[in-house]
């Protein structure tokens, strides 16, 4: 199965946010990182100036004052640090604060240049160095290299600290942002769950239509579904009606040439089988209808409404005590009030009217019907108290135009057109015996 | 008996006015629901077969309008679409029994004679009074177990006076189920029937089958 939308969006607008908080993060981090060290250069450059400017000449020699005016130069390890040499990389001076302070080599730089360099000095230094020409009213001009140097122990651990307090807001709105991502999600991708719940209602039988409740860009959609399930219904019906016709049809003149046969004078034997052949016209129309019209079962379960049982099963019972009214027969409908089928009701009151039917003619007094229910199937017993049907002939009984009892009129086709039907459904007949003594007629009938 | 059909085919229509006037009812035709109705309101049948595909006014809606205006003789709807949808709907609507085309003659006569009996309250086929017994399905009248010979006429007084035991029948009922819609009421033929049954069930005038009630009728008065 494809990923659903959802999971498609989820991943998608995630990686998303990911990527453009991270990069947004990587470029301030960086802007930061190099705005303070520029400001750090800046002021490496200042201080360079004023040593510059406290500078003082001793015969023709570069001297700096023992005592700076910037405090920090004064004290022992206070950071920043200034050193003068000479040309030949020989130290001429350095600030009291760098008494202590181990530098590994000193780099030549031109004249006239600044050169930064990042330095290990027991701790992570910026170095500037320039070199200068110390030139004296009299004498010879010497060449110097003077290094100011700055600690960026603190600069640092102003980064990192800028840093964690970064991807730490970084991680909260991304998380924030994820969450709403996915609220909206579960907002915007509301209506096509509405849609997958109705549409569910409808197979299951609490709905006939598609509401139309639903955002413009579902609703050619749905609009087209409820046109598809509404025109099923009435090609079903068309169907239906079509073959209704052509049985009535056909069945009138069949009924004229069966009143024929008996008044033609014929002779008997002819009669006989003219009224043999017309009883197989008959049955041949009978079944090939019933099995046209079973066909079209459960070809598209949306289109069909559901129906409810029990009302359908009191009508038939109600019909049938009027029609076997000689026999008294009493009915008991155990049917749940909320039981429904998906199924068209006239295949359903073809199914349970043959086999009631054929109940009321077998029983001595007492029919009952009950139907129970699982997740699976739904399935409907009709029991008698009349003869019941021999072992013998449970497996023959079902067949075509078989009968096990012939005793009753009727083309003893009932039971089979009702299999057809409950096959039409993948369902299942069974024959048994009913605790009412007689026969039990079964029908499973799967719920999906 | 008095029978009403009403079939929109015209040759099966003839097919059961034959059949069933040589089962001894008098029958009326009507070929399409609009003149169903109008014979089934105006004349008291005792039963009616009504084709459920009929023109005009279909046989469902006939059989309403039937059973809303309390014409309540029993009817026989004949179908030619055997699927139950039908048949529960045409018994819903009214009727009382159904048969699916093509259908035996026989099978549709055994099923009137059950219906007629059903609707007066008889379930067995053997009407029974007294000393007499009459077998609605051989038509065959026994007094005293002595079989007796009626004319047609003769045996329709006597099974619907069976069939109606105890109750004072007027010579205008009895006139009207027996004989069709154009029989002249005025003439006397009724009053020699009767006299021609007492005569044959009772020969030495010693119980009184059929009484008379001067201006009310006749009735049937063995138990």
């Amino acid at each position: 199965m494809a990923p659903s939308i959802r999971k498609r969006l989820l991943v998608s607008l995630t990686l998303f946010i990911i990527l453009s908080l991270g990069l947004s993060g990587y470029a301030l981090d960086h802007a930061f990182r190099h705005s303070a060290e520029t400001a750090l250069v800046e002021k490496l450059k200042a201080h360079f100036y004023s040593l510059l400017a406290a500078s003082d000449d001793d015969n023709g020699k570069l001297v700096m004052p023992e005592q700076l005016s910037d405090p920090l130069f004064n004290q022992l390890d206070s950071g920043l640090y200034a050193i003068i040499s000479t040309a030949e990389q020989q130290e001429t001076w350095r600030s009291p604060s760098a008494v202590s302070l181990n530098i590994p080599t000193l780099p030549k730089t031109d004249t006239g240049q600044f050169r930064l360099q990042h330095l290990n000095a027991g701790g992570p230094v910026l170095m500037l160095s320039y070199g200068i020409i110390w030139e004296p009213e009299e004498g010879i001009e010497r060449h110097y290299q003077v290094y100011v140097l700055q600690s960026t122990q603190t600069l640092l651990s102003e980064i990192a600290e800028f840093r964690a307090s970064l991807w730490r807001w970084f991680c909260g709105i991304a998380i924030l942002l994820i969450a709403l991502q996915g609220i909206i999600m579960h907002w915007a991708l509301a209506p096509l769950r509405r849609l997958a719940k109705e549409i569910q209602a409808i197979e299951s039988g609490q709905k006939e239509q598609l509401s139309d409740r639903y955002p413009a860009e579902l609703t050619t959609v749905t609009h087209n579904l409820n046109v598809l399930i509404k025109n099923e219904r009435h090609q079903r019906q068309r169907y239906r009606d079509t073959l209704a016709d052509l049985a009535h049809s056909l069945k009138t003149p069949l009924a004229i040439l069966r009143g024929l046969t008996l008044k033609s004078g014929n002779r008997e034997e002819d009669q006989q089988s003219l009224s043999e052949q017309l009883a197989r016209m008959d049955e041949i129309v009978s079944h090939q209808l019933q099995r046209a019209s079973a066909k079209t079962g459960r070809s598209n379960p949306l289109s069909i409404p559901p129906v409810r049982l029990k009302p359908l099963a009191d009508k038939l019972l109600r019909t049938l005590s009027k029609v076997y009214a000689d026999k008294a027969v009493e009915t008991v409908n155990n049917i749940a009030d909320n039981f429904n089928y998906r199924a068209d009701e006239r295949d359903l009151l073809e199914v349970l009217g043959n086999l009631l039917d054929n109940a009321f003619k077998a029983c001595n007094r007492h029919v009952s019907i009950t139907a129970q229910s699982d997740q699976r199937q739904l399935v409907i017993s009709i029991n008698d108290d009349g003869g019941g049907i021999p072992e013998a002939q449970l497996s023959q009984v079902l067949g075509r135009g078989n009968r096990a009892d012939t005793r009753h009129p009727g083309q003893g086709l009932g039971l089979t057109v009702a299999q057809d039907i409950i096959q039409s459904y993948h369902g299942k007949l069974t024959l048994g015996r009913s605790r009412l003594g007689g026969a039990q007629v079964q029908v499973e009938l799967p719920l999906t | 008996m008095r029978a009403l059909i009403v079939e929109d085919e015209p040759q099966l229509r003839q097919q059961l006015a034959d059949a069933i006037s040589d089962a001894g009812y008098s029958i009326d035709q009507a070929a399409d629901g609009q003149e169903g109705l109008y014979y089934g309101q105006e004349y008291p049948y005792d039963i009616a077969i009504i084709d459920l595909g009929l023109p005009k006014l279909n046989g469902i809606e006939l059989i309403q309008r039937l059973r809303e205006q309390k014409h309540n003789y029993p009817i026989l709807i004949l179908t030619a679409r055997a699927n139950w949808q039908d048949k529960v709907e045409g018994l819903e609507a009214g009727a009382d029994d159904y048969l699916v085309k093509p259908f035996h003659m026989e099978e549709l006569l055994a099923r009137l004679n059950a219906l007629i009996r059903r609707a007066a309250g008889q379930a067995n086929p053997v009407l029974s009074a007294g000393y007499i017994q009459l077998d609605t399905r051989t038509q065959q009248v026994l007094a005293r177990k002595q079989a007796i010979n009626l004319t047609a006429y003769e045996y329709k007084i006597l099974e619907y006076l069976m069939l109606n035991p105890q109750k004072v029948v007027s010579k205008t009922e009895l006139t009207e189920h027996i004989y069709a819609q154009d029989y002249d009421r005025d003439s006397n033929v009724i009053e020699v029937l009767i006299g021609r049954l007492r005569k044959k069930l009772d020969p030495h005038n010693q119980e009184n089958p059929i009484t008379t009630l001067r201006g009310r009728g006749y009735q049937l008065s063995l138990n």
